[in-house]
């Protein structure tokens, strides 16, 4: 793009000037949160938003790496103590918006709040809990001890192995349910639709003690394994195997 | 005049707010220069279709969304003219006689009676009817969910707390809101049928139960705003 | 109800206004049916985004239904509402932290326009949605300026006090957003 300087005195290099004339053109003020933390074994990582996108992965780094970017008009705070990392967008930021970005060891244990906004979680292995309302959520990657996922309108992803002993709930009021597990997996099933739509897929066999109902199915896959409860009330439980 | 004086002065000319002199100069100088020519038709073809542009039309989603506001609006101005008179009316009991007080207890109940229906009958009409499905637990199911009665005043209370807060709310949450409570109430009322058609089924009774408790949660999250 | 001679005035929309002020919800919806369209046209292009545009003209009818009770009919209802509407469209740019061009120095590099002018290029037959999606590409102080003007019918003087400049300022965003204009619809045409 050519820039011609006309009434001005000054004779500024021209790629100079265009940098300064792409920077003016775009006009919008964002602020920017960055922290990053020391992370210790299986830290416990929470970030309480109100409105925006929520991402977490994994990385190798021993260290939580936190980003926002938000309206000016929002305030982010944290709270460290031996425990815990705690984020979270003050209540009275109702205005703006925050999108987070955030890396973490494998090991951490993450809780997510929401109201408004997609969250992914990637290779995360530690406890994950994610509570929002109007939210998409995906988790990848999940070898989580427990999941808990509780959001009124969304639909929810999860693709990861579920461990011996662990507890995993899915609950979305309007939105479908997608369970991608390996073969190779075992678990206690609850899953109900009040839309009597449940799509076991590869997994209909080798259920035990089965019960099936038109709202419900449920029963040990494999012998038995970690409590599974997955409930959709508008919307379809879907299960494939990885 | 050169072409660059001329682009300086073209806007105002085409908006007829040049001086004659200036006009002058700007027609003998067009009737030099070809391209002087062409910005000049460009801009007025540019000017002439923008006055013509024609009118968008919103979704419907716009005025319901607007009715929903509104009402709830003036069930909160209501409420909140009711509870002022009352504050008054409580500060001047003390200095009425008995034959008084008790014209002053017809009043009020006939009031409160004249009210309630007023209120019930906004209620119903409101396009989140949440008061509707829960006068119907209430009605049918209560005694067979102890849990339930104090579900519901529960309810009642967030209901109120948030129609109060809501006002102060940015659209999008409030929309996300009505979205969410609509999303429940929905998975309650077809509990709700199903549980009528048939008693005995344990799952959806279960379901009822925990998309009650869903709405407290949606109710005390928004709460907070 | 007498029609006054004031240019724009609309008995009905009076007599809708005064009733919606005490209440009636008919005539509320009335005023709505009839400058809904106009309002969201206003905000559409002002945001050049649709479903930002659908909130705000929410907003402004809400806005409606709580000031109708100061409304005094001194002007008419139309100006009344469209002075709302831009007064709505310029509290969201607040918040989103979008700077109107025309708050910064005249003559710095924001005004840097190319300008073909040996050109003897034409824009050929603007078709309207060309126009439009240029005219959603204007940095947001020209577009304001540009709508306000010449999508809208607002004088200079107008909009120098709705959005708190000087006429000549007003006159100088008008220009640079129409050669703006002509340049994104030219190059669209190559």
């Amino acid at each position: 793009m050519r820039v011609t300087a006309r009434k001005h005195p000054l004779r500024l290099p021209a790629s100079f000037a265009l940098v300064l004339f792409l920077c003016a053109s775009q006009a919008i003020s964002w602020e920017r949160f960055e922290k990053t933390y020391k992370a210790k074994d299986r830290s416990h990582l929470t970030i309480s938003n109100i409105r925006g996108q929520v991402t977490v992965a994994a990385w190798s780094k021993r260290v939580i790496s936190v980003r926002a970017v938000t309206d000016p008009e929002v305030d982010v705070e944290d709270e460290v103590s031996k425990e815990e990392i705690e984020i979270s967008v003050k209540k009275e930021s109702k205005l703006g918006r925050a999108d987070f970005e955030v890396f973490a060891p494998a090991d951490t244990s993450v809780t997510i709040k929401n109201v408004i906004g997609k969250i992914e979680v990637r290779g995360i292995n530690g406890h994950v809990s994610v509570k929002s309302f109007d939210s998409d959520v995906r988790l990848i990657g999940i070898r989580a001890p427990s999941v808990e996922v509780r959001i009124t309108g969304g639909d929810i992803y999860f693709d990861g192995e579920l461990q011996e002993e662990g507890d995993y709930s899915f609950q979305s009021m309007k939105g479908d349910i997608e369970m991608s597990l390996p073969a190779s997996s075992r678990f206690r099933l609850k899953a109900r639709a009040l839309s009597e739509n449940i799509n076991l897929g590869e997994f209909l066999s080798n259920f035990k003690d089965m019960i099936k109902g038109s709202k419900e199915i449920s029963g040990s896959y494999r012998n038995d394994g970690p409590k599974l409860s997955i409930t959709t009330y508008a919307g379809r439980i879907l299960f494939h195997k990885k | 005049m050169g072409c660059n004086q001329f682009e300086e002065m073209i806007s105002d000319y085409i908006d007829g707010a040049l001086e004659t002199g200036e006009h002058t100069m700007i027609e003998r100088h067009l009737a030099d220069c070809e391209s002087c020519r062409a910005l000049r038709d460009d801009l007025l073809q540019l000017v002439h279709f923008s006055r013509h542009l024609p009118e968008h039309t919103p979704s419907n989603a716009v005025w319901t969304a607007i009715q929903t506001q509104v009402k709830a609006e003036r069930r909160v101005g209501l409420r909140q003219r009711v509870a002022r008179w009352m504050a008054r009316l409580e500060e001047r009991n003390f200095s009425l006689s008995l034959p008084q007080l008790a014209a002053g207890a017809l009043a009020l109940i006939l009031v409160a009676v004249v009210l309630s229906v007023v209120l019930r009958r906004e209620t119903g009409q409101s396009l989140e009817t949440a008061s509707v499905t829960g006068a119907s637990a209430i009605n049918k199911n209560l005694l067979s969910y102890p849990d339930l009665k104090q579900i519901e005043e529960r309810i009642s209370q967030l209901e109120s707390s948030v129609e109060q807060r809501k006002a102060s709310w940015t659209l999008d949450l409030r929309q996300a809101f009505e979205r969410n409570l609509a999303y429940v109430n929905q998975s309650l009322i077809e509990c709700r049928q199903q549980i009528n058609g048939h008693p005995e089924d344990k799952v959806s009774e279960e379901l009822m139960l925990n998309a009650y408790r869903e709405k407290v949660r949606l109710l005390e999250g928004f709460e907070a705003f | 109800m007498t029609v006054t001679a004031e240019s724009g005035y609309n008995a009905t929309d009076i007599e809708l206004a005064r009733a919606a002020a005490l209440g009636d919800a008919a005539a509320f919806e009335k005023l709505y049916q009839q400058h809904h369209r106009r309002v969201y046209s206003l905000c559409l292009r002002m945001l050049g985004n649709s479903s930002q545009a659908e909130d705000l003209a929410q907003e402004v009818f809400l806005q409606v239904f709580r000031k109708i009770g100061s409304f005094r009919g001194d002007s008419a209802f139309t100006t009344w509402l469209h002075r709302l509407t831009v007064n709505q469209v310029l509290m969201h740019f607040r918040k989103r932290g979008v700077k109107l061009e025309h708050t910064s120095e005249e003559g710095d590099f924001t005004n840097v326009v190319e300008t073909p002018l040996q050109s003897t290029r034409r824009i050929s037959l603007v078709d309207r949605m060309t126009l439009e999606k240029a005219i959603s590409q204007l940095p947001p102080g020209y577009r304001t300026v540009f709508v306000l003007h010449d999508v809208e019918g607002y004088e200079h003087e107008e909009i120098g006090s709705i959005l708190g400049i000087s006429i000549g300022t007003s006159k100088s965003q008008l220009h640079k957003a129409r050669m703006r204009l002509r340049e994104l619809i030219l190059k669209k045409n190559e």
